[in-house]
């Protein structure tokens, strides 16, 4: 009781950092101690961020955790590992040192476990040992005898089975002892392995047996070259089915809520400017961005799941030898498949790749994989000028063009990828050495907490600065005011129009009208806004009552066939991501590489327009 | 007289490490690197090692297994693994 009350405000602010080996059931255990109480820094595709939570002991004093990326060792070989050994020795700028280490050793794989441990004593910071899994290594034949391997470590040690609610009590109740914040390790020995083995023969541990688990049997048919290859292209095109036929119903549901309100705020509203901002700029603008929330939350619904079923290392494994042809190697699918979600996660997985020249050629490309931010776009302008009609049984003349447009940008990274490998060589082959974990069943609640915090993220996204700028654009488009004689449209007076009207002569000629022009402007931010940007560009050049009217079959009106398709295929290339460049930057660092990434989307994207327009025109008239 | 290595060794088979070397290994970030890599993953001595599976590809990658754990490795990085013969 004392020791509460002395320690209980220190206690607060104290930081723990888990530390293990990848997959040993770290991020299991760090979900099953803060539960929802934790942040991600950024979106994270694959676990390279660092997360932070807030946990109880067991007397319900809180601890901030931080979660860390899995390592193998102190000495790191790639970025992500990189992160981790920084924060635990404490040379992060941006966390500082942990107060106290938990080591995860994973019981189905000792040796190695307690590698790392012997290389984490040398930090002199208080360590507390996890073996985390014992149930599974019970069910291997391997019985550890607690007792004895804490006298050996000479470490405070407790037993956990992340999986089970009650599992991670007692590193709860062990934090409550104020003697393992205190206690100072010794230091570490020269050789870590011989450590490793001396511990394990003083407790009385055999070598880890290796078992004919049933991993193995899967890997029979999952990573044979030709089932394993079908099932992962079922498998992909199964994942994209879902995105654009599973997340119909609740778009509808989504668009139908926001024309409701707009509808009651019309009743509700006297006219004036603040029925405009409301209903014009911010429902109009919002609006548009809301309704892809299910898309997104579908897709990393199927990458969160396949991630934490470990299946993700063993498609990159199958993709292995295709990447190698385009001079890449099979660790660059993971990041690029988190870039079909959103660009940002995909250039920050690529953490994980230890070759320098991979990981750059794979930032360059993976604004080339069309992100869900374009899914807007996209919909938006083949729902407006592609017909809706059978070219086949089951098939969409308007799914079709869409699915077309995913493999163009596909095609053009490939391209990409290859002039890269002739202009500056393939370069040395890439380091494989890959960990394929064992499958299990992803857990309901850790995948759950994972799509929460996507959505977190994307709802701050659209509170934050896609609400603010469609503020901001909507009071470019409508001051200063048209006088009373003016003929066209007030937003044409307005400062937004105005400038449309300068940029519209650069993108004259691949088609675009300075509508559009304006539009792209707010589409730096984030792309998913020019569409928002259009909605409140037209709901303000409507000088008709057609509040809430879609704004599909109007561009469908108003635009020739050939600028529509022109400006689907500047969004394949989609150039103007500001939040993309900015990470990119701070990836590699220096303002080279953004630089370049934005040179050549910018001309590959108008290069692109202006042929597709000048087709089309020629082709349609 | 060279060590039989672990790109050479029959398809489930379990074998042992002697050791690792760094000589023929594929001029990456530094031969010392790659091997410092293959024993911080747990490519140590006197581990039991097992190829699960070979590509039908010459030189393209194996599925391994070491100990308790599962790895895929290129042709070059398990030619640095010299087995007990």
């Amino acid at each position: 009781m004392k020791s509460q009350v002395i320690d209980l405000n220190r206690l607060a602010q104290r930081r723990v950092a888990l530390v293990g080996n990848p997959n040993c059931g770290k991020s299991s255990l760090f979900n099953r101690l803060t539960g929802s109480q934790q942040k991600v820094a950024n979106y994270a595709g694959v676990t390279v961020e660092l997360k932070r939570g807030l946990m109880k002991t067991a007397q319900g004093k809180s601890i901030t955790l931080l979660d860390l990326p899995g390592t193998y060792t102190l000495n790191p070989g790639a970025e992500d590992e990189a992160v981790a050994c920084q924060v635990i020795r404490g040379e992060s700028l941006q966390e500082a040192a942990p107060d106290l280490v938990v080591a995860v050793l994973d019981a189905t794989r000792l040796r190695r476990s307690l590698r790392l441990l012997s290389s984490l004593r040398g930090l002199g910071l208080p360590l507390v040992v996890v073996l985390n899994r014992v149930d599974s290594a019970k069910a291997n034949g391997l019985q550890v005898d607690m007792k004895r391997l804490e006298h050996v470590l000479g470490l405070p040690l407790v037993a956990t089975v992340a999986v089970h609610a009650q599992g991670a009590d007692p590193l709860r109740t062990v934090l409550d002892d104020p003697l393992v914040w205190a206690a100072p390790t010794s230091p570490g020995g020269t050789n870590d392995d011989m450590q490793a083995l001396s511990w394990m023969l003083a407790a009385g541990l055999e070598q880890d047996e290796p078992v004919d688990g049933w991993s193995l049997k899967f890997d029979t048919v999952l990573l044979h070259p030709v089932w394993g290859g079908l099932i992962l292209m079922g498998l992909l095109f199964l994942i994209f089915q879902a995105v654009f036929a599973g997340a119909q119903a609740p778009m509808d549901a989504v668009k139908a809520g926001v024309a409701w309100l707009a509808e009651l705020l019309a009743q509700a509203l006297p006219e004036g400017l603040l029925k405009s901002l409301l209903i014009d700029g911010v429902l109009a603008g919002v609006g548009s961005v809301l309704v892809f929330l299910p898309q997104i939350l579908i897709l990393f619904f199927f990458i969160l799941v396949l991630e934490e079923s470990g299946y993700l290392p063993r498609a990159a494994l199958l993709l292995d030898r295709v990447m190698g042809s385009i001079g890449l190697s099979g660790r660059s699918f993971i990041p690029l498949l988190s870039s079909f979600a959103c660009a940002i996660p995909g250039i920050m997985a690529t953490r994980s790749i230890p070759n320098q020249r991979d990981r750059w050629v794979t930032i360059m490309i993976a604004p080339l994989m069309t992100c869900s931010a374009r899914l807007p776009v996209y919909a938006l302008l083949v729902g407006a000028f592609i017909p809706a009609m059978d070219v086949g049984p089951g098939l969409q003349l308007q799914g079709l063009v869409l699915f077309a447009l995913y493999m163009l940008g596909i095609v053009l990274a490939i391209a990409v990828a290859s002039i890269i490998k002739l202009w500056r060589g393939a370069g040395p082959v890439a380091q494989l050495m890959m960990e394929l974990p064992d499958y299990h069943w992803p857990r309901p609640t850790d995948v759950a907490l994972g799509l929460w915090q996507r959505a977190r993220i994307f709802l701050r996204n659209v509170g934050g600065i896609i609400l603010a700028l469609t503020v901001v654009l909507w009071f470019l488009s409508s001051f200063p005011a048209a006088p009373a004689g003016f003929t066209g449209a007030p937003i044409e007076y307005s400062l937004a129009g105005r400038m449309g009207k300068v940029l519209a002569v650069v993108f004259e000629p691949i088609g675009f009208n300075w509508q559009i022009a304006v539009a792209l402007i707010p589409g730096l931010a984030a792309r998913e806004v020019a569409v928002s940007a259009l909605g409140t560009v037209y709901a303000l050049s409507n000088t008709a009552d057609a509040v809430g009217a879609a704004l599909g079959p109007i561009i469908a009106a108003e635009w020739s066939l050939a600028t529509g398709m022109s400006l689907l295929v500047w969004y394949v290339f989609a150039p103007q991501c500001v939040a993309t460049l900015a990470t990119v930057r701070r990836e590699l660092g220096g303002w080279k590489a953004p630089a370049l990434m934005a040179v050549y989307l910018f001309g590959m994207a108008y290069a692109a327009s202006w042929l597709t327009y000048r087709t089309v025109l020629h082709w349609n008239t | 007289m060279s060590a039989p290595t672990l790109n050479e060794s029959q398809p489930k088979v379990w074998r042992r490490i002697s050791s690792l070397k760094s000589e023929g290994a594929p001029a990456d970030e530094g031969l010392g690197g790659l091997v410092k890599r293959l024993s911080d993953l747990g490519f140590v001595p006197h581990e039991r090692v097992c190829v699960l599976r070979r590509s039908w590809w010459k030189g393209g990658a194996l599925v391994v297994q070491v100990g308790n754990a599962t790895f895929a490795l290129r042709d070059s990085e398990a030619a640095c693994i010299e087995l007990v013969a």
